[in-house]
């Protein structure tokens, strides 16, 4: 799985082997430029949004955080449960 | 006598030319009214709005702190740790004065198996007709001698046809400013139109480009953020090692 920036959108590249199989497209002409920050075992995902007042220069940031493995850890501790 | 009160009397039936003083003055303030009024509610609609998308904004910083919150072990996950964690959350970027509180609140007793956090916090933040006289009526009056002949000229000085260039210059102003008025309203109304359409688009954007990636990076065994902004900024959630069926239901 790949995230990738081309111009003004946010390419979601989901591969099998060397062969995207699938290409998902975000428009983030208003919300760029993005960044991507590791914040131990956390993901951010980092927009910049329009200003809610015109002549405003400051934009806010838009923070997305995504636990890295959340579900596989989910997984992992209710296989164990099972085990037992 | 009679004939000349009579003839007074109709002359001033006649003299009605357009509108009194009053009336005009009444009609402007009316259409003044409705101008604030309209004015009042573009700025309601405008505000509105812009709660709407603050809220939206501080919807999504509250996920955040959610995806942290219920990233904890669970023995840890109490009231004090989620404020902590919501503390933590700039709402202030998005809310005016913004009031929050964290519960957690244990299932058990219903017979629910796990105990769930759910912090709350309000996102309160802090829309004539003008009715001109009829046909002129014709007076029957039959009058002798030096009366009727009042009565006639009375008739026709008062024998209306057309209108003076100063009444049409009015009321050529007068339409104009109300064309202006009403472009320049609907300017507005198509100004707030794009920009809520374009704050909308965005927020669904975030919205959906936010479920999908926290599902690709909760389900990934790794990631790797390649640092920097745009462009070429890239994330690989690497889902290779990734056993089979250990989505969550």
């Amino acid at each position: 799985m790949i995230y990738q920036v081309e111009s003004d959108r946010l390419l979601r590249l989901e591969s099998l082997g060397d062969k995207v199989v699938r290409r998902e497209s975000y428009a983030i002409a208003r919300l760029g430029p993005v960044a991507f920050e590791d914040d131990a075992g956390f993901i951010r995902l980092v927009l910049l949004r329009k200003p809610d007042e015109p002549g405003t220069a400051i934009r806010p940031r838009v923070r997305i955080d995504a636990r890295v493995g959340k579900h596989r850890t989910r997984t992992l501790s209710r296989a164990s449960e099972l085990k037992s | 006598m009679i004939q000349d009160r009579t003839s007074l009397m109709i002359r001033r039936r006649h003299r009605r030319r357009g509108y009194g003083l009053l009336e005009l003055t009444l009609s402007v303030i009316l259409l003044l009214a409705a101008m604030m009024m309209m004015v009042k509610m573009l700025g309601w609609v405008a505000s509105e709005r812009r709660a709407a998308e603050r809220r939206q904004w501080a919807a999504q910083e509250l996920s955040n702190a959610m995806e942290r919150i219920v990233s904890e072990p669970f023995e840890r996950v109490t009231t004090e740790r989620a404020s902590a964690v919501l503390a933590d959350v700039p709402l202030y970027q998005a809310l005016v004065g913004p009031e929050w509180e964290a519960n957690v609140t244990d299932d058990s007793s219903s017979g629910a198996p796990a105990r769930r956090g759910q912090p709350s916090a309000p996102l309160e933040d802090a829309g004539w007709r003008v009715g001109l006289s009829g046909p002129t009526q014709r007076l029957g009056f039959q009058g002798q001698g030096q009366g009727e002949d009042r009565v006639l000229k009375a008739t026709n000085r008062t024998r209306r046809r057309g209108f003076t260039l100063f009444e049409i210059i009015l009321v050529v102003a007068g339409a104009a400013t109300l064309v202006a008025t009403c472009a320049m309203l609907l300017h507005v109304l198509l100004r707030l139109d794009t920009v809520a359409r374009s704050h909308l688009n965005d927020a669904s954007t975030v919205g959906r480009l936010a479920r999908q990636f926290r599902e690709d990076v909760r389900t990934a065994a790794s990631a790797d953020p390649r640092t920097g902004a745009n462009p070429g900024a890239e994330a690989h959630p690497d889902r290779a090692g990734r056993p089979h069926g250990d989505l969550p239901g």
